[in-house]
C-alpha cells in the first residue's frame, strides 16, 4: 500500500510530461511507451485496490506531507473510492490501449492531455479534501475540453465551448458549494464536515446542497441540463467519445455518492431523494426519446448515455442501500458497455457516422460489428448482458420501496431503446450492394479492446452474484 | 437485510429442472426441435442460420425447464435475441422490417415480465415460481399475453412467420407463443380473465386466417386461433383444464411445424406461398400434399388424428365455462373452412397460373423424412392418445374420445367448415385481406419519432437556453423540495 | 453596514455575471461573464475569512481571534490560478472557432453549423 495513492495521481502527471519529451527525442518509440505507460498506470490502481483489499480496513488514510487531517490535506481509499478507481482505471486504460491505433496520428498533445485526464480523475476519487476536489475536477475537466475538439472540425470546436461553458458554471456552483460549507464549517475535510453537518442552519444547508447537487447534475448530464452532452460526445473523435462516457460522466456519479451521504442526503432542509427521483424519471424517458430523434449514430449513444445516468440517478435516489449498490452496478455496466460501443462505431464508420451514409457497414467490420452488437444489445437492457442484472437490482430496490412506478420506468426506457437500436440494426446490418468480402478486420490491439469489453459485459452477468454482494457491501457502508 | 434482498434476486443460481408440469413441453420441444432442426439442415442454410435455430431451440428448452423465475426471464429474452436475429438472417428488407417490430413487441413482453418478477420477488422474499400477487397480476398479463399473441397483440404472429425464411419459420412457429402458455400454468394459474383472453384469440385468430392471401400466413393467424385454446385450457388451472391445454400445446407443435413445413417446401419448389396464384400441386407434390392433409385434418380436429383428442379433452374440461366452450366451437369451424381453403388453393384446385405449370419436382428426401415422421407421429398419438397422456402434469384418468358422442363432437365442426368453404368460396376469394391492429401501433411508432425528431431539433444547441435551466431548477428545488 | 456591503457587491458580480452569460449572444462577452461570475465567487471566499481590522497571519501567531483565516487566500489564489487558465483555453477555443466560422455571434454560428 504504503505510497500507492499519491503515486496513482502523480505518475500519470509525470507521465503526461514525459511523453512530448519521449516523442520528440525518440519518435519511434512512443506507441509502445505508452502503452507500457497506461499500463503501469492500470497497474498501479490494480496494486492500490489490491493493497485496499489486503489491508482488510474500512478506509486508508494517506496524509500528504505528513500532515494529518487536522491541518494538512489527505487522501482516503475507503470501498467507494476503490470501486470506482477500478472501474476508472480501467476505462482509461481501454481507452489508451484503443487510441494506438485510432489515433495513429495524433500529436502527443493527445496523450498528454489523456494521462491529465488519468491524473485528475485518481485525485476526485482519492481526494478527503473539498477544495482539492474542486481543484481535481477542473484538472479532469479542464484537460478534457481540448480533447474534444482534437478533431478540429467546426461543429467539434464549437462543441468543445459549449461543453465547457456548462462545465464551468457547474465548476462555479460547485465552488459555491463548498465556499459555504467551509463558511458554515470552518472546515474542508470532508469528515470533518459530515460530522458537523447536521449543526448547520437550515437555509445554509439547502443552499449548499442545492448548489451541489445542481453543479453535479450539468456533469452528470441529467436532463434539464443535459443539452452539452450529445454534441460534445458525438462531435469528439471516437475514443474521446468513450472516454466522456465511459469514464468521465462516473466521476460525476462517484461525486454525488461520495457527497450525498455527507450531506445525509439534505433531510430536513432540501429533499434531494424525490429530486433526483424527479429529474431520474425525466432523464430517462428524455434521453431516451432524444435518442430516438438523432440520425447520427454517435449522438443516439450519447443521448443514451443521458438515459443511462438517469437510471443512475434512479438508483441513487430511490434511497435505499440496494439502490445505491444498483446504481454502482450500474456505473461498472454503462462503462463497459458504451465505451465498447464507441469504440465499436469508430471502427464502423470512417468519418461520417451519419446513419443514411452506413447502411451495411457493420457487416464489413469485424469484430467490431459484432461487439457494437453486443454492447448495444446491452445497453436495452437484455440478458446476458450485466446491465439486465445491474437494472434489476435498482428496480428491485424501488419495487422495494414501494415505488412500481418508478420501477416500470427502466423497462420503458428499455423499450424506448429498443426502438432506436433497433433502427440502427436496420440500417447497419442491411447487406448492401457493396462485395461482401470487402470485410476490414480491426488491428490487434484495436481487437483485444474491443473483445475486453464485449465480454466484460456479458462477465459482470455471469459475476452478478458476486459483483452484487461487493457493491452491496459498500452501499451498506455508505448509507446503510 | 440488505444481502438477503440480493440473495432473494438469485443472481448466478441458475437453476434448470424437469418436473411433471414442464416435461410433455421438453418432450415437445426437443422432438420437434430435432424434426425442425433436419428440414433447416436440409434446406442447406448458411452456417450461421443454422445454428441460430439450434441456439434457439436450446434457449427455449432453457426458458420451460428453468427452475426460478430469474432464469426463466434470461432465457425468455435470450429466446427473443435469438429469433430476432434468425428472422432478420433472411437479409431481404421485408424480414427486417418485421423483425424489428418482433424486437419492440418482445422487448415490451419482457419489461412486462421482468416487473412483474420483480414484485413477485418483493411480495414473497424468493426467486421461486409462486401464485402471483395482485399487484404482479397485469405486468405477467402484459408480457404473457404479448407472447401467447392474445388479442390485441397477436400482430407479431403472422407477420415475422410469413417474413422470415421457410426453414427459420419452421422452427420459430413451434417454440415462442407455447412458451408464453407455459408461462401461464407457472405463473399464472387461476386468472379468471385468462380463459376469455383465450377463446378471443381463437375467434379472431380464425377469422382473420380465413381472410389472408399467403399461405404462411393463414398459418401464423391460425398459431394464434390454435393458442387460444391451450390459453383457454391451462387459465382454467383445473387438473383437466392443465391436461388438456399442455397435450394441445403438443399437438400443435406437431402439426403446425408440419404445415409450415409443407408450406415451405412449396416456397422452396414454386418460390411464392401467394394462395391465388398457387394451384395443382397434388399432381407434382403428392407427398407433400399427404403430409399437408394430414395437418390440416390434425388443426381441424378430425378424429382420429390428434387435434381431436385434445380439443375434445378440452371442451369437457371447459364444462363450466358456456362462452368459451362455444367461441371453442364457432373456432372450430373457422379452422376447418380456412385450412380446406389453404389445401384447395394450393394443391387441389386447377393450376391458372404458369408459375406452377412449369411441373415442380416433389421435395427432397431430406425435407420429406421430417415431414412423414411428424405425420406418423400426429396420427399415432390421435389413435393412442395414452401415449402421450402418461406425460401430462396431472395425468388423471381421461375419458375415452373415441365415442359415439366424441367422435361426432370432432367430427361436425370440420365438415361444417368444409361446407362453409364450398358454399362461400367465391365470397372468400373477392374478400380484401383486411387490416390489423398493427396498422395503428406502426402510425403511433411513426407520430412518436416524429415527436422525438421536433423535440431534439428544438432543444439541441441553444446554448443559453439550456444553461437557462440551471438556474430554474435551481430556483425551483429551493422553493419547492424543502 | 461593511459587512453586508461586501456582500452586496458579491451578489452584483455574480448577478451579472450570469446575466452576461445566459443573454449575450457574443462568445468573447460569454467568456468575460464566467470570468466575472467567478470574481464574484474569489471575492465572497475572500471576504469570508476577513472582518475589518485583522491582521495578516505572517508574524507572530498565525490563528486566533482578530487574524484573519488564511486558508481562504490559499485557495483563493488557486481558484484564481485555474480561472486564468480556462479563461485562457476559452479563448483560445473562440479564436479557433472565430477562424472557421469567420463569426464569434453564437447565433450565426448556430445557423452556419445547420
Amino acid at each position: 500500500m504504503s505510497h500507492l495513492p499519491i503515486l496513482v495521481i502523480a505518475i500519470p502527471l509525470l507521465f503526461a510530461f514525459l511523453i512530448p519529451l519521449i516523442s520528440m527525442l525518440f519518435p519511434s518509440v512512443r506507441r509502445i511507451t505508452v502503452t507500457a505507460m497506461g499500463l503501469v498506470y492500470a497497474g498501479l490502481v490494480g496494486m492500490m485496490i489490491w493493497g485496499y483489499h489486503a489491508m482488510g480496513v474500512d478506509r486508508v488514510i494517506y496524509p500528504l506531507g505528513g500532515w494529518g487531517p487536522d491541518v494538512g490535506i489527505v487522501l482516503e481509499l475507503d470501498a467507494l473510492s476503490a470501486a470506482f478507481a477500478g472501474i476508472m482505471g480501467l476505462g482509461i486504460l481501454l481507452v489508451i490501449l484503443y487510441s494506438q491505433d485510432y489515433m495513429e496520428a495524433a500529436e502527443s498533445k493527445y496523450y498528454v492531455l489523456l494521462f491529465i485526464v488519468a491524473s485528475g480523475i485518481m485525485g476526485i476519487i482519492l481526494t478527503a479534501d473539498f477544495f482539492n476536489l474542486y481543484v481535481f475536477i477542473e484538472m479532469s475537466a479542464i484537460a478534457s475540453f481540448p480533447l474534444v475538439a482534437v478533431s478540429r472540425r467546426g461543429t467539434a470546436l464549437f462543441a468543445s465551448l459549449y461543453y465547457m461553458v456548462f462545465t464551468l458554471v457547474s465548476s462555479a456552483l460547485i465552488l459555491l458549494g463548498i465556499i459555504l460549507v467551509y463558511a458554515a464549517t470552518g472546515s474542508l475535510n470532508m469528515g470533518e464536515v459530515a460530522a458537523v453537518f447536521d449543526t448547520i442552519p437550515e437555509l445554509t444547508r439547502a443552499s449548499i446542497v442545492g448548489s451541489f447537487v445542481i453543479g453535479l447534475s450539468v456533469k452528470v448530464a441529467l436532463i434539464p441540463f443535459h443539452s452539452w452532452l450529445p454534441p460534445a460526445h458525438a462531435e469528439a473523435v471516437s475514443p474521446i467519445s468513450a472516454l466522456l462516457s465511459g469514464v468521465l460522466l462516473k466521476n460525476g456519479v462517484y461525486m454525488l455518492m461520495r457527497l450525498l451521504p455527507i450531506f445525509g442526503f439534505g433531510d430536513g432542509s432540501l429533499d434531494v431523494r424525490t429530486l433526483l427521483l424527479v429529474i431520474g424519471v425525466l432523464t430517462v424517458i428524455g434521453g431516451n426519446v432524444l435518442a430516438m430523434g438523432q440520425g447520427n449514430v454517435k449522438r443516439i449513444l450519447a443521448c443514451s448515455s443521458v438515459a443511462h445516468m438517469g437510471y443512475i440517478a434512479l438508483g441513487i435516489g430511490i434511497g435505499g442501500a440496494l439502490g445505491f449498490a444498483g446504481a454502482l452496478f450500474h456505473s461498472l455496466n454503462h462503462m463497459l458497455m458504451k465505451a465498447g460501443a464507441f469504440f465499436s462505431v469508430g471502427c464502423i464508420a470512417d468519418g461520417s457516422f451519419e446513419l443514411s451514409g452506413l447502411r451495411g457497414a457493420a457487416l464489413r467490420t469485424r469484430p467490431a460489428g459484432i461487439t457494437f452488437a453486443m454492447s448495444t444489445a446491452g445497453l436495452i437492457g437484455l440478458p446476458p448482458f450485466g446491465s439486465f442484472a445491474s437494472k434489476i437490482m435498482i428496480m428491485f430496490a424501488a419495487i422495494d420501496a414501494g415505488m412500481i412506478g418508478i420501477a416500470a420506468v427502466l423497462p420503458a426506457g428499455a423499450v424506448l431503446s429498443a426502438i432506436y437500436y433497433g433502427r440502427v440494426y436496420q440500417v447497419l446490418y442491411a447487406p448492401s450492394e457493396r462485395e461482401p468480402d470487402d470485410v476490414s478486420i480491426s488491428p490487434w490491439q484495436t481487437t483485444i479492446v474491443l473483445v475486453v469489453t464485449a465480454v466484460g459485459s456479458i462477465a459482470t452477468l455471469v459475476w452478478a452474484g458476486n459483483l452484487a454482494r461487493i457493491f452491496a457491501t459498500i452501499a451498506d457502508y455508505l448509507v446503510g | 437485510m440488505l444481502q438477503d434482498a440480493i440473495q432473494s434476486l438469485g443472481f448466478g443460481r441458475f437453476a434448470l429442472g424437469i418436473d411433471a408440469v414442464n416435461m410433455i413441453f421438453v418432450i415437445a420441444f426437443v422432438m420437434v426441435g430435432t424434426m425442425g432442426l433436419l428440414y433447416t439442415l436440409a434446406s442447406r442454410p448458411p452456417i450461421k442460420r443454422a445454428m441460430l435455430s439450434l441456439v434457439f431451440v436450446l434457449a427455449s428448452l432453457g426458458c420451460v425447464t428453468a427452475g426460478n423465475m430469474l432464469t426463466f426471464l434470461i432465457f425468455w429474452e435470450l429466446m427473443l435475441i435469438v429469433s430476432y436475429l434468425m428472422i432478420v438472417s433472411a437479409g431481404t428488407a421485408r424480414s427486417r422490417n418485421a423483425g424489428f417490430r418482433y424486437l419492440l413487441y418482445h422487448v415490451i413482453a419482457g419489461a412486462g415480465m421482468l416487473v412483474g418478477v420483480l414484485v413477485q420477488v418483493s411480495a414473497t422474499g424468493s426467486m421461486a415460481f409462486s401464485a402471483p400477487t395482485n399487484a404482479a397480476i397485469p405486468f405477467f398479463m402484459l408480457g404473457i399475453g404479448i407472447k401467447v399473441g392474445a388479442i390485441p397483440f397477436h400482430t407479431w404472429v403472422p407477420d415475422a412467420y410469413a417474413s422470415a425464411s421457410p426453414s427459420v419459420s419452421v422452427v420459430l412457429s413451434g417454440f415462442t407463443t407455447k412458451v408464453g402458455v407455459y408461462a401461464i400454468i407457472r405463473l399464472l394459474p387461476g386468472v379468471a380473465a385468462i380463459p376469455y383472453m383465450g377463446a378471443a384469440m381463437a375467434l379472431v385468430g380464425v377469422l382473420l386466417a380465413l381472410l389472408q392471401k399467403y399461405s404462411r400466413r393463414v398459418l401464423g393467424y391460425s398459431i394464434v386461433s390454435q393458442v387460444g385454446y391451450m390459453v383457454a385450457g391451462v387459465g382454467l388451472a383445473t387438473a383437466s383444464g392443465i391436461d388438456a391445454g399442455s397435450l394441445h400445446v403438443i399437438n400443435h407443435i406437431a402439426y403446425k411445424t408440419l404445415l409450415f413445413m409443407a408450406a415451405g417446401a412449396v416456397i422452396y419448389r414454386v418460390g411464392s406461398d401467394h394462395l391465388p396464384s398457387l394451384g395443382g400441386l397434388i399432381r407434382y407434390m403428392p407427398l407433400t400434399f399427404i403430409c399437408a392433409l394430414v395437418g390440416a385434418l390434425s388443426i381441424s380436429g378430425v378424429p382420429p388424428f390428434n387435434g381431436f383428442v385434445s380439443k375434445y379433452w378440452l371442451k369437457l374440461a371447459l364444462d363450466g365455462q358456456p362462452v368459451v366452450l362455444h367461441a371453442l366451437t364457432i373456432a372450430g369451424i373457422g379452422t376447418g373452412a380456412s385450412f380446406m381453403k389453404l389445401l384447395w388453393y394450393t394443391y387441389l384446385r386447377d393450376p391458372e397460373n404458369r408459375t406452377v405449370s412449369s411441373g415442380p419436382k416433389e421435395v427432397d428426401p431430406g425435407m420429406a423424412i421430417p415431414m412423414l415422421l411428424l405425420a406418423v407421429f400426429c396420427l399415432a398419438t390421435g389413435l393412442r392418445p395414452d401415449i402421450l397422456a402418461g406425460y401430462l402434469p396431472h395425468a388423471g384418468p381421461a375419458p375415452d374420445p373415441f365415442t359415439l358422442s366424441g367422435l361426432t363432437a370432432g367430427a361436425w365442426p370440420p365438415v361444417a367448415g368444409v361446407a362453409f368453404f364450398t358454399v362461400a368460396r367465391q365470397l372468400l376469394s373477392r374478400a380484401p385481406e383486411p387490416p390489423d391492429v398493427d396498422a395503428l401501433y406502426r402510425r403511433g411508432l411513426v407520430l412518436m419519432e416524429y415527436v422525438a425528431y421536433s423535440l431534439a431539433r428544438i432543444t439541441e444547441d441553444r446554448l443559453q437556453g439550456n444553461l437557462m435551466m440551471i438556474l430554474v431548477v435551481f430556483l425551483v428545488a429551493l422553493l419547492v423540495f424543502r | 453596514m461593511g459587512l453586508s456591503l461586501a456582500y452586496w457587491v458579491v451578489l452584483l458580480l455574480f448577478g451579472m455575471g450570469l446575466y452576461c452569460i445566459l443573454t449575450e449572444s457574443n462568445l468573447i462577452k460569454i467568456a468575460v461573464g464566467i470570468n466575472v461570475m467567478e470574481a464574484g465567487l474569489l471575492l465572497f471566499l475572500v471576504r469570508l475569512s476577513y472582518s475589518p481590522g485583522d491582521l495578516a497571519p505572517l508574524m507572530g501567531p498565525t490563528t486566533g481571534p482578530g487574524i484573519a483565516d488564511p486558508i481562504p487566500h490559499a485557495l483563493t489564489l488557486t481558484a484564481i490560478v485555474i480561472a486564468a487558465s480556462t479563461t485562457a483555453l476559452m479563448l483560445s477555443l473562440i479564436i479557433q472557432i472565430y477562424r472557421h466560422y469567420g463569426t464569434v455571434d453564437i447565433e450565426e454560428i448556430r445557423s452556419k453549423m445547420q
